[in-house]
């Protein structure tokens, strides 16, 4: 089953398609849509409506900053079994510019990929999963997936990094349809992690 | 005297009973709510996934506290909820409170509309309003 994920501060302030719903900064565990998801530190205060003439996923924002203690905090989904999962992100903001866009995505505890995007993204621009910036009118047509291979359920998106000021902010999450099963294909599973040790 | 460790454990578990309980009654309203939209966003097969959905992914998180509250964690989570001025007993029945309803909503009939908005009302009717801050 795949869904998305709309990261805004009042629920209604866009209107979701079928198979997405809202994250208003949720704690986890928070059901809703038929997804169990949530932050794992209090997001409470770090959700904004920015512009609700974007496409709904582009509308708001949940964001910590860059330059807070803890460092980061961690978004969690349950997937209903391990698998191999594309994964889309939009980490931006529709309302400013970002100096920084740092952000994992994890398999539980394992890193899976780390985008530390060092020139940030201007107004209204996000980086989509692979750290590939694009304007709101464009992330939608040209956004590249990650393929996730999770061994385990617990699929965690790590935003924010103790460098700079200001925030590392997230717009949407998008997991698609599993494939493989709980197998991991074995040249999927080297090129991801060779990758991730390379860009760490 | 409490550890931290005992604490947190505590304080989880109270996050999760009181999440869930939330949701339950929170998302047993929105599918009344949607069956009264107009337009619907969703039809009816789209909503039937959806409440099962929700609680079978409650259910689980339920199964999960289980074993934490009545296996290897029992101890620490006793000292941890004494802080809070809870016992085991208050905490293992709401949580069995909530596992009983998300297991009765997902077995339910969710094939039309009337079917689905008896599933919310019985989720409703099971589940004590709740005051709720985040």
């Amino acid at each position: 089953m795949s869904f998305g994920i709309n990261f805004r501060n009042t629920s209604g302030y866009v209107t979701d398609s079928a198979g997405e719903t809202y994250c208003i900064t949720d704690s986890y565990p928070t059901t809703r849509g038929g997804i169990t998801f949530g932050w794992e530190t209090s997001e409470t205060g770090r959700g904004r409506d920015r512009n609700s003439g974007n496409d709904r996923r582009l509308a708001g924002i949940n964001f910590w900053p860059n330059n807070n203690s803890p460092a980061d905090n961690t978004f969690r989904v349950d997937l209903p079994a391990p698998g191999t999962y594309p994964v889309r992100l939009a980490m931006g903001d529709a309302g400013s510019l970002q100096e920084l866009q740092y952000f994992q995505i994890k398999d539980g505890s394992t890193v899976l990929t780390t985008i530390d995007d060092t020139d940030g993204t201007s107004s209204n621009n996000f980086d989509d999963a692979t750290g590939t910036m694009y304007s709101a009118a464009n992330w939608a047509a040209s956004n590249t997936a990650y393929n996730a291979v999770m061994t385990g359920t617990a699929l965690k998106i790590l935003i924010g990094a103790n460098k700079l000021t200001g925030s590392t902010t997230i717009a949407h999450l998008f997991v698609g349809d599993a494939s493989g099963g709980g197998s991991t294909p074995f040249a999927a599973y080297y090129q991801q992690h060779y990758r991730a040790q390379v860009v760490s | 005297m409490a550890t931290f460790e005992e604490i947190h454990l505590a304080g989880r578990v109270i996050a999760y009973l009181s999440n869930c309980h939330r949701d339950l009654r929170v998302n047993a309203q929105a599918y009344k709510d949607e069956i009264a939209r107009d337009p619907r966003r969703l039809d009816t097969a789209q909503l039937g996934a959806i409440v099962k959905g929700d609680a079978q992914n409650i259910a689980r998180l339920m199964t999960v506290l289980t074993n934490k509250i009545v296996g290897s964690l029992q101890a620490k989570l006793g000292n941890g909820l004494q802080v809070y001025g809870m016992t085991l007993a208050q905490a293992n029945a709401e949580k069995n409170l909530i596992l009983n309803t998300a297991n009765t909503q997902a077995a339910a009939d969710v094939s039309t509309d009337q079917a689905i908005t008896s599933a919310a009302n019985a989720t409703l009717a099971s589940m004590p309003a709740f005051d709720f801050i985040d």
